[in-house]
């Protein structure tokens, strides 16, 4: 008697955890089939105030017509959710559709885990000509369009337009230069009193990315990836060099102050901005939301600074797309593909750019009465989106179609780091190439690349 | 006589100073921490963290905006049910270990150790295969099932049970109790210090996980909570900092109840032996 008394709690508890699993299932199944819409699951990184403007377009496609009803799901971070992506796909509880980050786009297309976006478009005979062709080009291959951009920002140049004015410094152009910024930066710091440092760039492979898409200069070989795999990397090249001379230039007349890498340096640095320690920070357009929300000082944004004596090339944006797997049924797939071709009304867009920050990709959105209110409220907030319009998209800035980007940002970031504090610039790029070119050849031997 | 005195004085008045600083440089983050959530977030933006502007108002938006009274009671069942189960199953094998005669008993417990040496992280990818093809993915059940035992628990009963006196298993012998009530009445009593402390460190494991969770589970049915807390971040955009400083002061009042509990009963259990 006594002993049954002591197994019936474990096998109380190990029933009770049976139940906990088919009721949940049990629940899943009645849920479908009290609904008689296709159920397409959406898998998204869109955490905090991003997930709610999400939402509102998913609740709008599902409103919008009765035959599908798309689920989202939160996964994480971008770098978690890739892996989530690959490792569940073929299981009942792959996504459809799912939101996968611009460095991952290589990846997506190697993997052999989803259906171009270009197959439905031509059998739906979509008009895409209207969706940004700057962004569109970042996530299409030999002219296939893989995945289809949804958040979408641009690396743009904040500045404190009310220390501006108060120290009578004439404002940067909307296309500067680097010298253009290296003025302004160094008088805010003369002027200020040394109070208020010129400018920062952070330690972020990202920005060292544009600055070459900017100044037309591939990093990766097969015209950075978008007509073959690449197989090499030159960091060490002229443009490269000048961009580090610029920010060496600053660190020596002491109006740049360095904030590091990482998350945490983002988030220092728009501190130091917002409380007037430093006038110039570069970030991503998605920022903007941060730094106009009850910000006393007017803010200022201009393009991605370019080398002297040469026009802007344009940057390559960044953000997230849209991709549908196809481990799925055809009528899912084509649910999944409905539910891209609604993101990109012109309207959703311009309430995704409201709500968010991230830029509205269907040109219509320009002329919806969303924008031109936003833009009447705060004009400067037009610029990222020109900066998108008027590059014309090539080979150098549409993104590095390349694997294992993650790493090579990493390794771009220890030679920026290496620069700021005062490394020799060749060396210090010679050594990032050599790392580079060694995981990548790693990489593409282990994954049966030629 | 005074000299002493004084020196005691001093040492203690030292022992102190000592003391009182470490603790806070320990307590700071957190202090800050939940300073700052009562802060509004531009001010946080700011770093202006000498503001007299409080409020209540991230609180009152991280419960009624976001699912985070969901995510804590996925993670209080989750973190319950791993507890009660490590606590019934280690202290079980434990006590086979020590108290049953079996052949390759020393082999055997060398296995379990083994386990202890690869960390989870390196089991991630076969248990996550498991899971997967059990179907169990995005499921309590992929929460629980793969913490039901841990052999780090087997070690540490083992070696408390070891200290039960030989002299309460040959009476036990000569009272004619079996094994199931020998584990239930006397060794478990005996060893209810070590019990406790298992249980603590089992819930505050299980309710502190991040990364399994977070590759196990897809939607907010089954999400736990620091996953949730996560998820109140975005990636590139505006990030409510006031309302994500409160939801973590949120998280962290369950650990502290648990402390607090097994701190208590650690004390009455310490005195009850020193009465003995």
């Amino acid at each position: 008697m006594k002993y049954t008394k002591k197994l019936i709690l474990p096998l109380v508890l190990v029933l009770g955890i049976l139940a906990v699993a088919i009721f949940t299932s049990i629940n899943a199944v009645r849920s479908q089939a009290s609904d008689k819409r296709t159920e397409i699951v959406f898998w998204h990184e869109m955490g905090g105030p991003s997930e709610d403007a999400l939402e509102k377009v998913v609740d709008g496609f599902n409103k919008s017509q009765t035959k599908y009803k798309v689920v989202p799901k939160y996964q994480g971070s971008y770098d978690e959710a890739i892996q989530k992506i690959l490792q569940t796909h073929g299981t009942s509880t792959s996504p459809a559709v799912f939101q996968a980050f611009d460095i991952s786009a290589a990846q997506m297309i190697h993997s052999g885990f989803t259906t171009p976006v270009q197959k439905f478009i031509d059998q739906d005979h979509y008009d895409v000509s209207k969706i940004a062709p700057g962004a569109r080009a970042f996530y299409s291959s030999n002219g296939v369009q893989q995945g289809m951009p949804f958040n979408t920002s641009q690396p743009v140049l904040y500045y404190n337009a009310t220390l501006l004015e108060k120290y009578g410094i004439e404002k940067p152009p909307v296309s500067p230069s680097y010298s253009d910024i290296t003025r302004v930066a160094q008088q805010l710091y003369e002027k200020s009193g040394h109070k208020t440092k010129g400018m920062t760039v952070q330690v972020y492979g990202w920005l060292l990315e544009q600055a070459l898409a900017n100044s037309k200069t591939s990093l990766a070989n097969n015209n950075d990836g978008h007509t073959g795999n690449p197989t090499k990397v030159d960091l060490n090249n002229p443009q490269t060099v000048e961009f580090l001379k610029w920010i060496r230039e600053n660190i020596k007349s002491g109006d740049f102050i360095d904030y590091g890498s990482g998350a945490s340096a983002g988030a220092n640095q728009t501190a130091g901005f917002l409380s007037d320690k430093v006038g110039i920070f570069i970030q991503s357009s998605a920022s903007i939301g941060q730094l106009t929300a009850n910000n006393t000082n007017k803010l200022g944004i201009t393009y991605f600074p370019h080398p002297d004596g040469q026009k802007a090339n344009g940057v390559a944006i960044g953000g997230a797309a849209l991709w549908i797997s196809n481990d799925k049924p055809k009528d899912i797939q084509k649910g999944a593909y409905e539910f891209i071709k609604y993101s990109l009304k012109p309207e959703v867009q311009a309430q995704w750019q409201k709500d968010t920050g991230y830029l509205a990709l269907n040109k219509d959105s320009q002329k919806s009465k969303i924008l031109k209110d936003l833009y009447k409220k705060s004009p400067e907030s037009k610029v990222p989106g020109q900066q998108l319009a008027t590059a014309k998209p090539n080979n150098f800035n549409s993104g590095i179609l390349m694997e294992g980007m993650q790493l090579t940002r990493q390794l771009e970031e220890v030679a920026m780091e290496t620069v700021y504090n005062g490394g020799d610039i060749g060396k210090a790029l010679d050594i990032a190439d050599k790392s580079i070119n060694e995981n990548l050849q790693t990489s593409n031997r282990a994954n049966g690349y030629k | 006589m005074q000299n002493i005195d004084e020196k005691a004085v001093l040492k203690r008045l030292m022992t102190y100073v000592v003391l009182i600083a470490l603790a806070l440089v320990i307590l700071a983050p957190f202090f800050i921490g939940i300073w700052t959530s009562f802060l509004p977030t531009m001010s946080i933006a700011k770093g202006d963290l000498f503001n007299t502007n409080l409020s209540l108002d991230n609180y009152i938006a991280a419960l009624t905006k976001t699912p985070i009274l969901r995510y804590l009671a996925n993670s209080l069942v989750i973190s319950t049910i791993t507890m009660i189960a490590q606590l019934i199953f280690c202290s079980m094998s434990a006590y086979a270990f020590v108290f049953l005669k079996f052949k390759y008993r020393k082999l055997f417990f060398a296995l379990f150790l083994v386990t202890m040496m690869l960390p989870f992280e390196a089991q991630i990818i076969p248990n996550f295969q498991t899971i997967k093809s059990l179907g169990l993915l995005d499921n309590y059940a992929a929460l629980i099932v793969p913490f039901l035992t841990s052999a780090f628990g087997t070690f540490m009963l083992r070696q408390s049970f070891k200290q039960t006196p030989k002299e309460l298993k040959e009476a036990a012998d000569i009272e004619g109790l079996n094994h199931f009530q020998f584990y239930s009445r006397i060794v478990l009593p005996y060893n209810k210090i070590s019990l406790i402390t298992l249980g603590a460190y089992s819930f505050l494991g299980a309710w502190n996980q991040y990364l399994w969770p977070m590759l196990t589970t897809f939607s907010n049915n089954s999400r736990i909570i620091q996953n949730g807390l996560k998820q109140l971040q975005s990636e590139e955009t505006f990030n409510d900092w006031g309302m994500i400083q409160a939801s973590a002061a949120i998280i962290v009042i369950p650990t502290i109840i648990v402390l607090f509990i097994g701190q208590h009963y650690f004390k009455s259990g310490m005195n009850e032996g020193a009465v003995k």
